[in-house]
């Protein structure tokens, strides 16, 4: 009974634990590894979302990326909806927008099907961007003089 | 109030409602020493043509939100959209239109589109580019899995109602 007891409650930890991810800046900014798909929900066509993303805080979508994915997840037969999204100067632009998951950020892992994200296609730039609507369940710390940062998912 | 529907009158049981016309109706005479009399009906034709007239119209109809759901928003009242956004969209078949005015375009459709149908603020539409909504959600997540893979004869906007701009800076 007290075995038992035990390993329900390390399992209890396992369950409760807060995983963490610790990484340097790089070039002056914090960039994270996300993998992730477009999925088509009607036919379960999917396709795949590997890249590396800034992590910018003052983006409130999900994940900004150029606008040429959106010939990608029309390939899987997802058209993107088209929408106004102002930038930081204040002004208004066109972007297509679909919904992706994300199955990894860095080295951690969410359980399946992944977390849902607002993909915001708009701009040639390749620099991918990371927003604040797909770090709303976890807690991010930036620690400016060590150039490190800090993401916890509990 | 319910769109009612009329059925169709046969031949042979418009014969019988004619020939009932046609017969005068007998009544009692109210004042007194007066003798019973008849008064003929007035006759008046009644073909199917008149009877589709009298179906209630959509003008008729008194508008709501849920009604227009129901009914699919087969054909929405006119005047619809202005003719200058109508004359915009048609350009816009033909060329493409400059990122100034397709930011204009999206907001004036939304506009139009969340008055007409009185969307509540801070609910999330998906509308085509005749102001038609073909679906909602509370989040704009929910609204984006809803519709992805979905077919539509026309590309789709995706809107916050009572924002004006999807995302960035909501003002």
């Amino acid at each position: 009974m007290g075995s038992w007891f035990r390993i329900f409650f390390r399992l209890e930890n396992l369950t409760e634990r807060t995983i963490t991810i610790n990484k340097r800046y790089k070039n002056k900014s914090a960039n994270v590894r996300i993998v992730g798909a477009i999925q088509n929900p009607q036919n379960m066509r999917r396709t795949p979302l590997d890249f590396e993303c800034r992590i910018d805080t003052g983006f409130d979508g999900g994940i900004l990326v150029p606008h040429w994915y959106r010939s990608d997840a029309q390939t899987i037969g997802v058209e993107p909806s088209i929408t106004n999204i102002t930038l930081a100067d204040g002004s208004k632009i066109p972007a297509y927008v679909c919904a992706a998951y994300i199955h990894k950020i860095d080295t951690y892992t969410f359980p399946p099907p992944g977390k849902t994200a607002i993909l915001v296609m708009c701009g040639n730039r390749k620099r991918e961007l990371l927003g604040m609507d797909a770090l709303k369940h976890c807690s991010v710390l930036f620690d400016g003089p060590k150039q490190t940062f800090t993401i916890s998912f509990g | 109030m319910a769109l009612t529907v009329i059925p169709e009158v046969s031949e042979s049981y418009q014969q019988t409602i004619f020939k009932e016309e046609e017969e005068t109706i007998s009544y009692p005479s109210s004042t007194p020493g007066s003798q019973s009399g008849t008064i003929p009906k007035p006759k008046f034709d009644l073909s199917k043509e008149d009877i589709s007239k009298t179906e209630p119209t959509r003008e008729d109809i008194p508008f709501s939100f849920e009604q227009r759901i129901r009914l699919g928003f087969n054909r929405p009242p006119k005047p619809w959209l202005p003719p200058r956004l109508l004359q915009k969209l048609a350009s816009m078949r033909r060329t493409q239109l400059k990122r100034e005015e397709m930011v204009e375009l999206i907001e004036q459709i939304a506009k139009i589109s969340i008055d007409f149908y009185q969307v509540k603020p801070r609910a999330f539409i998906a509308m085509k580019f005749d102001g038609r909504i073909v679906d909602s959600a509370d989040t704009e997540i929910d609204l984006l899995l809803r519709i992805q893979g979905k077919r539509f004869d026309m590309p789709v906007i995706v809107w916050e109602a009572g924002s004006e701009s999807f995302s960035g800076w909501r003002t």
